[in-house]
């Protein structure tokens, strides 16, 4: 969109889209360290990456979980998991974003019967 | 992993309250971070100006008329403005509104009234789309509209105004929520016995008829004590009675920080929301769980591609 900005302001809609080389979620294995994965998310802040970061520590498979947004300015989220080896890293990251999806709606159901 | 128990109380047309017992506040963080950036809403977006010759530079009144809370009900049906299939702008992705102010009279205030519709009457969609005129409380007896400029005699302000759809994001003018609070519940302790040891006996009648619900005096022995709860799970003392206990203590110049303690009741967890007027509470809390819910299936989405 054609909009008269000061030279030094970043655009709005950057938090927001990505562009089109970039992918939503790539994945790095960390060759040194058994079974590390390095997933990188982008156009996401801590409000995903700290629910997925403390369900993925409920899970007794997970060995390591953090998750950092690297620098203000740029907007991604880097979220790291080492597992004991029974269970790969993104078997983990996915059975933890299902969790966290059953649980948002067990909220949504409770929410809906007391509006009522 | 389910939740114990979710209360909700609304305090205002614009206020409501939300108590989660047995609900991480991860979680809570999350939805209080999503209703304030992520829920979509519409405001005022492109301002282009015809005639201006108030006080006010242009970028000033465009500002200004950008953080007006528009009605924004039917935010669903329209479409993003940079996903639309149209040129500029069209009837599914914008709203226009037109504003013509000249001034006859000594002195003119420019409210969110005067700001006019100008969707075809057709367009049920555009037509709902109205400024939020008054987000005051109950305590104002009278509700005064939004105040846009002040113009003089002899001065003009000629304009149209676009409105389109936004989140949070990537400007706080669409924003939903002006004052979203979470604080642990907190748990309200009077030190009966500590406290008694200060007061005269005319001074503890004073304190019962100040909480008769709370407070008893035994006659024989002049001692305070609490009256049996009728319900065992209900706090002791809740928010009304524990400002009147305060109140009493400032006023008997008695220290209270000796005699009340504050905890964090357990697992409790309070969210107080409070809405500009553009989405009901109830809206806004909902989406914001939907939203969330669409996230974590698209992030889920892509890590099935990469398996």
């Amino acid at each position: 969109s054609q909009k008269i900005k000061m030279s030094n302001i970043p655009n709005s809609l950057d938090s927001i889209i990505i562009p089109d080389k970039k992918e939503k979620l790539s994945f790095y294995q960390d060759r040194k360290i058994k079974n590390c994965a390095f997933f990188k998310i982008e156009r996401e802040d801590h409000t995903l990456g700290n629910i997925i970061h403390s369900q993925l520590l409920k899970d007794e498979n997970v060995l390591f979980c953090g998750y950092k947004r690297p620098h203000p300015l740029e907007h991604f989220i880097i979220v790291k998991i080492i597992t004991t080896g029974k269970v790969l890293p993104i078997k983990v990251f996915d059975s933890a974003l299902k969790d966290l999806y059953i649980e948002f709606s067990y909220l949504e159901d409770i929410f809906k019967e007391k509006i009522k | 992993m389910r939740p114990d128990k979710v209360v909700w109380e609304e305090f205002s047309e614009f206020q409501a309250q939300l108590t989660f017992s047995g609900v991480e506040n991860t979680i809570i963080n999350s939805l209080r971070r999503t209703m304030m950036n992520e829920v979509p809403t519409l405001a005022i977006d492109l301002v282009s100006i015809e005639i201006n010759t108030t006080i006010f530079h242009d970028e000033f009144i465009s500002h200004r008329l950008g953080l007006i809370p528009l009605n924004s009900g039917k935010v669903d049906k329209f479409r993003f403005n940079r996903e639309c299939e149209c040129e500029e702008r069209c009837e599914a992705c914008s709203c226009i509104f037109s504003l013509d102010i000249n001034v006859l009279e000594k002195e003119k205030l420019v409210f969110s009234t005067d700001l006019k519709n100008l969707s075809s009457e057709e367009n049920l969609l555009g037509k709902s789309v109205v400024p939020i005129h008054n987000s005051g409380s109950e305590k104002s007896s009278f509700s005064e509209p939004i105040l846009i400029a002040k113009l003089r005699n002899g001065q003009r302000l000629k304009l149209l105004a676009i409105a389109k759809k936004g989140i949070g994001k990537e400007h706080s003018k669409w924003s939903p929520v002006s004052i979203i609070r979470l604080e642990n519940k907190p748990f309200f302790f009077l030190d009966l016995y500590k406290l008694e040891q200060k007061l005269n006996k005319k001074k503890k009648k004073e304190l019962v008829e100040i909480l008769p619900n709370l407070l008893q005096l035994d006659p024989i022995r002049e001692t305070l004590s609490y009256k049996k709860r009728i319900n065992d799970k209900d706090p002791y003392i809740n928010n009304t009675s524990f400002n009147l206990i305060i109140k009493w203590l400032s006023n008997e110049r008695i220290d209270s920080e000796e005699f009340i303690k504050i905890y964090s009741e357990n697992n409790q967890i309070l969210l107080k929301i409070e809405t500009t007027g553009a989405l009901s509470n109830k809206i806004i809390f909902k989406n914001s769980i939907e939203i969330l819910k669409q996230k974590l299936n698209l992030i889920g989405i892509h890590l099935e591609k990469i398996q």
